[in-house]
């Protein structure tokens, strides 16, 4: 029953990004640019969920395709962060973010190759994307440039990432030492986290496309 | 973390610090949603306020205007005119002690002078204070007004009512005479109409007020859509008295040619006695 419950949760997961992306897709001539990035970041997480889920049902390592999807996400959610940031000055800060970032993916890879947990680079990536989505929060309470939150995507957007990312902060975090230290049943367990947060950002993601929908 | 109990131990930690993390990351955006709406419904309330305020100062502005008006009215009937009177009695006496016929005849075209001008003080006292509008009301006060332009025989102005009219705040008559005034003095002034027809009607409800004309119209949209700000000094008069009373004004275009302008009150609030 607890296996069979898993398994429902972890399918779920890789299945949660259709339903924003069918919205997106119906939509995409009303979506602004950054909606319009959200929107390939959902197609592209579809994709590689469904490939990846498949993969591991045949037993096959797909750890590989963690890292390719790590740096597909982390671009394309900079490049919306690069938008919003943009009136603040804060667009170097995403630059120079990325750099490093893009550093330590490839340090990742050298020591430990691409057959592993991309363990670093997804906790880089999880403190980046809280800290931009807490800015962000941050500058609409103190400037009020948004009258009404709920109407606003950009608010159900970085709703989605702060608690996606916060939330899966100790996950990835501790990765590779769940990979090698706890039982196959734990582990199991364990990425039950990540894969309701996905569902809960997937959630929001569609509430955000929605809420624009109907600005149409 | 071979043992169970380690691993059950690990479970724990694991799930106490991720719920941290998510409560934090859920109570910011609850906080940013909760401080938005809060801030939203001030700032509507100061809005409220703000309007409220503005509200106030239209109406102390236009009583006071009112009230220069009535002093101004009352000055020219009781002084100018009581002085033109003794001038015209003076210029008479001038004219019987006059010898010769020049004299006379500069005295007679005095008196004319001093006549035209007790009529036109007449003329602007009354329109600076209609004292039909207190006396006998507003439809009275509107029929005079019409008679009065019907009798230049430039334009022809008809004017009917439905309703009884005879409770309505005397701030109230004054403020839709002074309308209608205005409204057919920009139909002569701007539009050359030649035929203008004032419409009033007072239901349980509200109170419509409809001047429309046949003149040359001008760009609807564009007037409904500028703010008070934006309008020539007489629509600004129009608009001020009209929101004074918490009302609204919409102008509309008169097919085939001209404009009408609808004025609505809501009976529910201040217009009845």
């Amino acid at each position: 029953m607890d296996v069979d419950l898993i398994q429902l949760i972890l399918t779920a997961s890789s299945y949660s990004a259709i339903l924003p992306l069918g919205l997106g897709i119906f939509n995409w001539k009303y979506l602004n640019f950054n909606l319009k990035i959200l929107s390939v970041y959902l197609f592209l997480s579809a994709l590689i969920d469904i490939t990846t889920l498949q993969l591991a049902n045949n037993l096959v390592n797909n750890l590989s395709l963690l890292y390719v999807f790590t740096v597909l996400e982390f671009t394309l959610f900079s490049l919306i962060y690069y938008n919003i940031f943009r009136p603040l000055r804060l667009k170097k800060t995403v630059i120079a973010m990325a750099v490093l970032f893009f550093l330590v993916v490839i340090l990742s890879l050298y020591n430990q190759g691409a057959s592993t947990y991309a363990s670093i680079p997804r906790t880089l990536e999880c403190a980046l994307f809280t800290f931009y989505a807490i800015t962000y929060f941050y500058r609409i309470l103190s400037t009020s440039f948004v009258a009404r939150v709920e109407k606003d995507a950009m608010f159900w957007y970085n709703g989605g990432i702060l608690v996606y990312f916060a939330g899966s902060l100790l996950f990835f975090s501790l990765s590779s030492f769940i990979l090698e230290h706890a039982s196959l049943g734990m582990q199991r367990k364990l990425f039950i986290t990540p894969a309701i947060l996905n569902i809960v950002q997937k959630l929001l993601f569609t509430i955000g496309i929605w809420v624009s929908q109907r600005k149409k | 973390m071979g043992q169970p109990t380690e691993e059950i131990n690990f479970l724990l930690l694991f799930l106490t610090g991720t719920l941290g993390l998510l409560f934090l990351a859920s109570t910011l955006i609850l906080f940013v949603f909760v401080n938005q709406k809060r801030m939203l419904s001030q700032r509507n309330k100061l809005q409220v306020l703000k309007s409220s305020y503005q509200q106030e100062m239209l109406k102390a502005a236009i009583d006071a205007q009112e009230k220069e008006r009535k002093r101004i009215a009352e000055d020219l009937h009781d002084e100018v005119g009581a002085m033109l009177s003794l001038a015209r009695l003076n210029a008479n006496r001038a004219c019987d002690y006059s010898n010769n016929e020049t004299g006379q005849k500069l005295t007679l075209d005095t008196i004319k002078i001093i006549d035209d001008t007790i009529n036109n003080v007449r003329r602007i006292s009354k329109d600076l204070l209609p004292s039909t509008l207190e006396e006998f009301g507003l439809i009275q006060a509107i029929e005079e007004l019409v008679t009065k332009i019907n009798a230049s025989n430039i334009v022809g102005v008809k004017f009917e009512y439905q309703g009884e009219f005879n409770n309505l705040y005397s701030e109230v008559e004054l403020a839709l005479y002074r309308v209608t005034q205005e409204l057919v003095n920009n139909a002569i002034k701007h539009a050359a109409a030649e035929e203008i027809d004032i419409y009033l009607e007072k239901n349980q409800d509200h109170l419509t007020l409809k001047v429309s004309d046949n003149g040359s119209g001008f760009k609807v949209e564009e007037v409904n859509r500028k703010s008070t700000f934006e309008r020539g000094i007489g629509l600004k008069n129009i608009h001020s008295r009209v929101s004074m009373l918490d009302g609204e004004i919409k102008y509309l275009p008169n097919l085939p040619k001209g404009t009408a302008a609808m004025v609505k009150l809501d009976l529910s609030t201040k217009v009845y006695k």
